[in-house]
């Protein structure tokens, strides 16, 4: 299982979010995501993330969003570099696959 | 706006031991404090100084006329931390006394023209200057588009005790 | 700012009284420990609260909360207004915001405090609390109680945790271990109706304010352990013996970047300056 993100998936990212950039905080690594582009439907239709690419609490990836959203199930608000995330309960995003993936399966699960 | 400046015991131990060590030709040192920082929700900020860098032997030129003058290198040392690290940079060195203390015109003309410069490499936050006694502070803090200077009005040393002061200055 | 009174804390020192009115203590959960914690800081003479809590009181928390009366459940009013009542009556002076709302939404206001009293349910909660705290170099002082049957017996414990910056964390002190928040996780975040007394919580609580009192005005030489179990089958509150094979420094927080706010920038400040 590769925990490493290379930059050419970082770029990849960027092409979907805009602006990426890395942080580490209690030895977990986060991208953040300047801007997500939710599913269809889902209002707002554009949120910062933060994706957690380690396991977090019991989930092997996770997604954060700068806003909690009116789908997906079980909503909780974590306090995150310091700032405010919400995120859905959705488990089983492994981590053996690019960033862009895990994004999209975690995306994949609020349609 | 209200300052506030927290550091470490350990941190403030480093700075005044490198700050009190004799110097050849300079009669004081000096050096940067690197700090992280956030706005308070009562439009205040909070800095949390986490890194001292002292200025080498070597980057201090001989001036009679003051207490320390540094070189253009020891200045580029501390633009390039700036440049790297997302940190306020405070330029500090040390009054030996006790009390307060204020700045002499010497310092004022020198944060004049040294400050502005982490504005060329860091302009997203603000950056300052920090003089310490042997129990007190005195500090200031330029925030870019405010056009007053802002006193630093709150220290803290978080060690047990804690020991909290409010700067006299700016009251 | 601060009323008369007789002084019978002078052994706190002789700007113990003033100390303590400037000081600002934020208490994150208002529930059997935080309104305990609050209770006796405004007795103390704190000047300066800063209350989180979102909920609102229920029938069942009256065998706890501590200055909630059987109207309050009536009205249906929020903890925090129950915390805010109580502690102007002691302290008609004492400045206190309350927020009634998840501490995460209103964070930014607790790099404000100069101590947080965490005296939350959630392994989770205390995790992000006490990250807010090491950000900002905060003391972070941290209640928990359990209630678990052994056998044909209740057992009943507790802890009462200091979390200094550079000290011991929550994780050194095997408060917080990643199994636990995997659990915790597992139920969808729910700490789940943990049992809880008033007495027991007023133990902790009790602990907790003289460890934050210790911290503004020492009035012992010795500064309290920085983990205290308690067990109140056997009525003891001792230091634990972790301790002994605690690293004096952590190494959870060693990282030297992670203080502040990682999005610092004058670009907020629009947004910032009222």
């Amino acid at each position: 299982m590769s925990t490493v993100t290379v930059l050419d998936e970082i770029a990849e990212l960027a092409l979907m979010c805009g602006k990426v950039t890395e942080f580490r905080e209690g030895g977990r690594r986060y991208l953040h995501l300047e801007r997500v582009s939710l599913p269809a439907g889902c209002n707002p239709a554009v949120a910062e993330g933060l994706l957690c690419l380690n396991d977090h609490d019991g989930y092997q990836t996770r997604l954060f969003l700068s806003v909690r959203l009116a789908r997906g199930p079980n909503w909780s608000v974590h306090r995150i570099l310091d700032r405010q995330w919400h995120t859905w309960s959705w488990k089983g995003v492994l981590p053996n696959q690019r960033a862009s993936q895990i994004l999209a399966e975690h995306l994949r699960s609020l349609r | 706006m209200k300052v506030h400046l927290k550091l470490t015991s350990s941190l403030l131990r480093e700075i005044q031991s490198d700050l009190r060590r004799p110097h050849p030709v300079a009669f004081e040192r000096v050096g940067f404090l690197a700090c992280r920082g956030g706005w308070t929700d009562d439009g205040g900020v909070v800095l949390i100084a986490r890194q001292f860098l002292p200025v080498d032997d070597v980057e201090y030129a001989e001036d009679e006329h003051v207490g320390a003058r540094i070189t253009a290198q020891a200045v580029r040392f501390a633009l390039q931390h700036a440049y790297h690290e997302p940190d306020c940079m405070l330029f500090v060195h040390e009054h030996a006394h006790t009390g307060e203390p204020r700045p002499s015109r010497v310092d004022s003309d020198c944060w004049r023209e040294l400050v502005p410069n982490f504005w060329h490499v860091r302009p997203s936050l603000p950056h300052g200057a920090l003089i310490l006694s042997e129990d007190s502070a005195f500090g200031i803090l330029w925030v870019p588009a405010v056009r007053q200077p802002a006193l630093i009005t709150d220290f803290t040393i978080v060690s047990w005790p804690l020991q909290r002061w409010t700067s006299e200055a700016s009251r | 700012m601060t009323q008369k009174s007789d002084s019978r804390q002078s052994f706190l020192g002789r700007n113990s009284e003033q100390t303590l009115a400037s000081a600002r203590a934020a208490v994150v959960g208002l529930g059997g420990g935080g309104s305990h914690v609050c209770q006796q800081l405004a007795h103390l003479g704190a000047g300066n609260f800063l209350l989180f809590d979102p909920q609102r009181i229920e029938d069942t928390n009256l065998n706890r909360l501590v200055g909630a009366t059987d109207d309050d459940v009536r009205e249906h009013r929020t903890k925090t207004d129950i915390g805010r009542r109580m502690i102007k009556a002691i302290r008609p002076c004492a400045n206190v915001e309350t927020y009634p709302s998840h501490w995460q939404e209103r964070a930014e206001v607790l790099r404000r405090a100069d101590a947080i009293f965490g005296c939350v349910d959630s392994f989770n909660e205390r995790s992000q609390l006490e990250r807010v705290a090491r950000r900002y170099l905060i003391p972070y002082i941290d209640i928990g109680m359990d209630v678990h049957r052994h056998e044909d017996e209740y057992h009943v414990s507790g802890q009462i945790a200091v979390s200094m910056p550079g000290g011991p964390c929550l994780w050194c002190m095997g408060i917080l271990r990643e199994d636990l928040l995997t659990q915790e996780a597992n139920n969808y975040g729910a700490a789940g109706a943990r049992q809880q007394v008033v007495w027991t919580n007023g133990v902790l609580a009790s602990t907790a304010v003289g460890a934050f009192v210790q911290l503004l005005t020492p009035w012992a030489k010795a500064k309290p352990p920085a983990l205290l179990e308690y067990d109140a089958n056997r009525g003891t509150v001792v230091a634990s013996n972790k301790l002994a094979v605690m690293r004096e420094t952590c190494l959870h927080f060693s990282s030297p970047v992670d203080f502040g706010d990682p999005f610092w920038s004058i670009n907020q400040l629009d947004r910032i300056v009222k």
